[in-house]
């Protein structure tokens, strides 16, 4: 009898030890293999734990909704938070969907690079050739500006012309043609300026190329073939699903909707017009991941296009906006020693956040429906994902700890592009410190008030330096950084745009 | 709890009709409920006029995907129904003097034309708000996303065939009312959207009002639904099955309370709710006014037709309104002047026509003292009709309609050719006598009519035979 129940206990016991080994041995594996980046099938991913992590983020920070998709462990697990429209109440589910703006970019990337890796088009001609149509105010750089120019952000193009050309078909061919008035904020290929009027450029090229609208060829060439069901462009198409309304706000402040749904026009297509699920961002992202292929094996895209995507182009002269370099569409990271792609996209009203690091298997895509702190949350979300799924530590940025001794005489003065200009002067937050005043021109003059961030050292050398600005202490630090070209102008880099000063 | 309590639980909510009986929301929103289940419809919103006031009720889900629920201030497709809209707006436009209705439309719209020279330079504006233009109804092109959308419609609508002769009958007409929307661009520089909000949806004072996706995106919109009679009924393929080049005849997007207050407007002598004039009073007088009789006085249950409005004469008791489809929304606006009562019911699909049907009937009996007629059937003992007389060949723009006789009864082939020919395959319809020209088709789905087909045969003012098929009229050619 007592032997029976000892044999009984010991058993058990037995049984109950097995199972802790057995789940230890799964933590380690599992942590071994995310170390190494291997899949091991497991559900490592507690969605309950990050549910409770967006809401408590999304309320803290006044953001009225947001959907997470993780891509960790082989799967995209999906998240949804808040509502979709603070006016109708209706809550965001994850099959909701949200503008992801200049995320569209990525896209129209990658359909220039795979009508290039099919031999229609050259990436390394004028665009001329493919596009007769194109001028911009500049004879000479109409003639020498090349497709990759436009892909990494170096074709010198005014980044920010916005052109309403209607709801029509002919909206980005209208578009083109007042493309002839656009001037340069830098020569071809010197530097690196965010332009968004490029990848309309971009999206013209394969509207022509492929006798489609932008919009049909999306479909035909990327969205079928991936199955991104819930990823679109035209608002008739978004009304089949729960959709976000953007809301304005500064941080700390409750947003309000915005007057419209979408506060750009279709011509905004190819730099910033697609809709879609944070699901299918990542599933999109992922496409880059397992070397083109489709979750079913299909091959998507070739993996020459991946690798050109993916391949360094240009050295940032902001390296903390995104990343220290850019590609063919992305923008590329190293965090600790990890690679990585992404993009961010806003739509007056509407933040989207992409980062991708293939080597880890992870991607996150978070995409938010307004509040002036969607950036903080994107940053405290990435920064927790990436260290708690890939043991990836995301860099942060800050001014330097130690007083950084810049002398500031040479950043002082006017730096202008159409349409803003941006006065430096000595700030008040003791040596070297900078005082940026950012204000309408041109156009754009007396369009809004002028916005006023404080600069503080980060790091300088004698071919940049950096400083770290905010508006307020409710703001995150942006990277402002000043350079100059082997030619002697002097730049500054802001808004990941390059501007040449002027007086 | 009974309704009288919950009634008067509800406060500002108690009001009195015309025949100073209180309006029972409670029981009201009972019944949509109760009637939109029944009749598989996945949402609906009410809307009662009565004694000055807009009252709103909703029910149901906006879209069956999403899960969506129905709210007052959902929006919906609402079809045909933007031809009051576009109606409206031309009168106002012929009251600043800036169109004459009996002007030839060539007069203001060179391009205009039909396939008929003398007809082209006869169609007056007057006759394609009556419907009595004789230009057929269903020339569907889409020409595109743009603001130049209506100029090639009409271009493209260039020589499209008549029904019949101008002046001679009713022969209900989408295109007509393209032209007319076209008009109001020409007339105004504004497109047909820009100028319905300036000039009727900013008078009116109305919000939830618009013609653009776009616009529909900042509110709750219903999605349509498609499906089997009797049956819950799926979303739609899509939100938008028509090109936006069919605004002025069937694109206007709002809330159930928006129309209510369009028509409070009519009903008002043209006055807003704000007090601001949007139309005289003759106008408004004149836009009720018939223009031409209905042989079929079933399909969309009317009497007569006037300059937009559809008029309906319920043993005696006058009104007005309009029907709308668009596919898998379905809307209907009910006007009865003589007790300051409108109705405005929006739907997403399903038995809407029944929801209709029923909820109108106990509507306006206990509002405004109107005995809807029954639903459209035989009699139990059909009448003993010589059908001879009706066989034949006749044809309208795209259809070709073949009338036989088959042992005694009546049997129709309803057949789209030409450009129309995709739409849909030959319809087989037999004929059940109700009186001695009108039948009762049997066989064509529910999307018609609730349960049986009106089929009218009549004559043109020339002596022409014709057929009268979901109020639009073929003529006899054979």
């Amino acid at each position: 009898m007592s032997e029976n129940l000892s044999r009984e206990v010991s058993k058990l016991v037995d049984q109950e030890v097995a199972k802790i080994l057995e789940e230890t041995d799964r933590d380690v594996a599992r942590t071994v293999n995310r170390a190494l980046g291997v899949n091991d099938g497991a559900p490592a991913f507690d969605t309950a734990r990050w549910q409770a992590r967006l809401g408590e983020l999304l309320a803290a920070h006044h953001i009225p909704g947001a959907t997470l998709a993780v891509l960790a462990d082989g799967e995209i697990h999906e998240l949804a938070a808040g509502v979709l429209h603070t006016g109708t109440g209706v809550t965001v589910t994850t099959d909701s969907v949200f503008q992801i703006g200049s995320v569209s970019k990525g896209y129209t990337a990658a359909m220039v690079v795979l009508l290039s890796d099919a031999g229609k088009l050259d990436l390394d001609a004028p665009v001329a050739d493919v596009l007769p149509d194109f001028a911009v105010a500049d004879a000479g750089a109409t003639r020498t500006i090349t497709p990759r120019q436009l892909l990494n952000h170096t074709s010198g193009i005014e980044g920010d012309y916005v052109n309403d050309t209607g709801r029509g078909d002919d909206c980005l061919a209208r578009y083109i043609e007042g493309v002839r008035t656009v001037g340069l904020t830098n020569p071809p290929g010197v530097t690196m300026s965010y332009s968004s009027t490029a990848y309309n450029v971009l999206g013209r090229i394969v509207e022509v190329v492929t006798g489609q609208t932008w919009d049909e060829a999306l479909k035909e060439l990327l969205l079928a073939p991936l199955g991104l069901e819930h990823t679109m462009t035209l608002p008739e198409e978004v009304l089949r699903f729960r959709a976000a309304m953007g809301h304005m706000g500064e941080p700390g402040e409750t947003p309000v909707p915005t007057p419209l749904w979408n506060m750009l026009p279709r011509s905004a297509g190819p730099y910033g017009g697609i809709s879609a699920t944070a699901a299918d961002v990542a599933r999109f992202a992922r496409a880059f991941m397992d070397g083109g292929a489709a979750p079913d094996g299909t091959r998507v895209l070739p993996a020459a296009v991946v690798d050109a995507m993916l391949t360094r182009e240009v050295e940032m002269p902001d390296q903390w906006f995104l990343g220290a370099h850019w590609g063919l569409g992305w923008g590329l990271f190293e965090w600790d020693g990890a690679r990585g792609f992404g993009h961010d996209g806003s739509t007056f009203g509407q933040l989207a956040y992409l980062r991708a690091i293939p080597e880890k298997g992870l991607a996150i895509a978070l995409l938010t429906n307004g509040g002036g702190a969607a950036p903080k949350v994107f940053e405290t979300l990435c920064r927790e994902l990436c260290a708690e799924l890939a043991g990836v530590t995301m860099p942060g940025f800050a001014p330097a700890t130690e007083p950084l001794a810049v002398q500031t005489e040479p950043f002082l003065g006017s730096y202008k592009r159409e349409g803003f200009l941006m006065t430096i002067t000595d700030g008040d937050g003791g040596p070297g410190t900078l005082r940026l005043r950012y204000e309408g021109a041109d156009g754009l003059a007396g369009t809004f008030d002028p916005l006023v961030w404080h600069l503080t050292p980060v790091s300088h050398t004698p071919a940049k330096t950096v400083f770290a600005g905010r508006r307020n202490e409710k703001d995150a630090w942006i990277p402002v950084v000043f350079y100059a070209l082997a030619d002697g102008n002097r730049y500054v880099h802001f808004g990941v745009r390059a501007t040449a000063k002027s007086a | 709890m009974s309704k009288n309590v919950s009634c008067e639980a509800q406060g500002d909510w108690e009001t009195r009709d015309s025949a100073g009986k209180k309006l029972d929301l409670v029981h009201w929103q009972n019944r949509l409920d109760a009637l939109r289940a029944k009749h598989h419809v996945p949402a609906a919103s009410l809307a009662i006029l009565v004694d000055g006031t807009v009252h709103e009720l909703a029910s149901g889900v906006l879209h069956r995907g999403t899960g969506v629920t129905a709210t007052t201030d959902s929006v919906y497709q609402m079809g045909s129904i933007a031809k009051i809209y576009t109606a409206t707006l031309i009168m106002r436009l012929v009251e600043s003097g800036r169109l004459d209705l009996d002007a030839p439309v060539v007069d203001v719209l060179p391009e205009f034309s039909v396939a008929d020279t003398k007809a082209t330079k006869a169609i007056t504006m007057r006759q394609l708000l009556s419907h009595t233009s004789g230009l057929t109804c269903d020339f569907t092109y889409d020409s595109g996303r743009g603001d130049d959308c209506l100029a090639k419609y009409v271009d493209a609508a260039k020589d499209v065939a008549l029904d019949c002769p101008p002046g001679t009958a009713i022969s209900y007409s989408g295109i007509g009312y393209n032209v007319l929307g076209r008009i109001v661009e020409v007339v105004t520089g504004q497109t047909w959207d820009e100028a319905l909000k300036d000039l009727l949806l900013a008078p009116l004072g109305v919000t939830h009002t618009m013609t653009l996706p776009e616009e529909a995106l900042r509110f709750r919109a219903a999605m349509g639904h498609l499906g089997e009679a009797g049956q819950d009924p799926e979303p739609a393929p899509s939100w938008d099955l028509m090109p936006r080049s069919a605004g002025p005849y069937g694109r206007v997007i709002a809330t159930a309370g928006d129309l209510a207050r369009l028509a409070q407007m009519h009903l008002n002598g043209g006055v807003a709710q704000d007090g601001a004039r949007v139309l005289s009073e003759e106008t408004v007088e004149l836009m009720q006014r018939r223009v031409v009789d209905s042989p079929d006085k079933w399909s969309v249950s009317a009497d007569g037709w006037g300059l937009g409005w559809t008029l309906y004469d319920w043993n005696g008791i006058q009104g007005y309104g309009h029907d709308g489809a668009s596919i898998g929304q379905y809307g209907y606006l009910r006007v009865v002047p003589t007790a300051g009562v409108a109705v405005a019911l929006l739907t997403n699909g399903g038995g809407a026509r029944e929801l209709y049907a029923a909820l109108y009937r106990e509507l306006l009996a206990e509002l405004a003292g109107v005995t809807m007629p029954e639903p459209f059937a035989p009699p139990a003992q059909p009448p003993v009709v010589d059908f001879t007389p009706f066989v034949g060949t006749y044809r309208r723009e795209g259809v070709v309609i073949t009338v036989t006789e088959r042992d005694g009864a009546g049997h129709v082939v309803y057949e789209f050719v030409d450009g129309m020919k995709d739409f849909s395959e030959p319809l087989e319809i037999d004929l059940v006598p109700v009186t001695e020209s009108v039948f009762a088709g049997t066989g064509v789905g529910a999307a018609f009519s609730e349960d049986y087909m009106p089929v009218v045969f009549s004559t043109l003012e020339d002596g022409t035979a014709c057929v009268y098929i979901g109020m639009r009229c073929g003529p006899k050619v054979a």
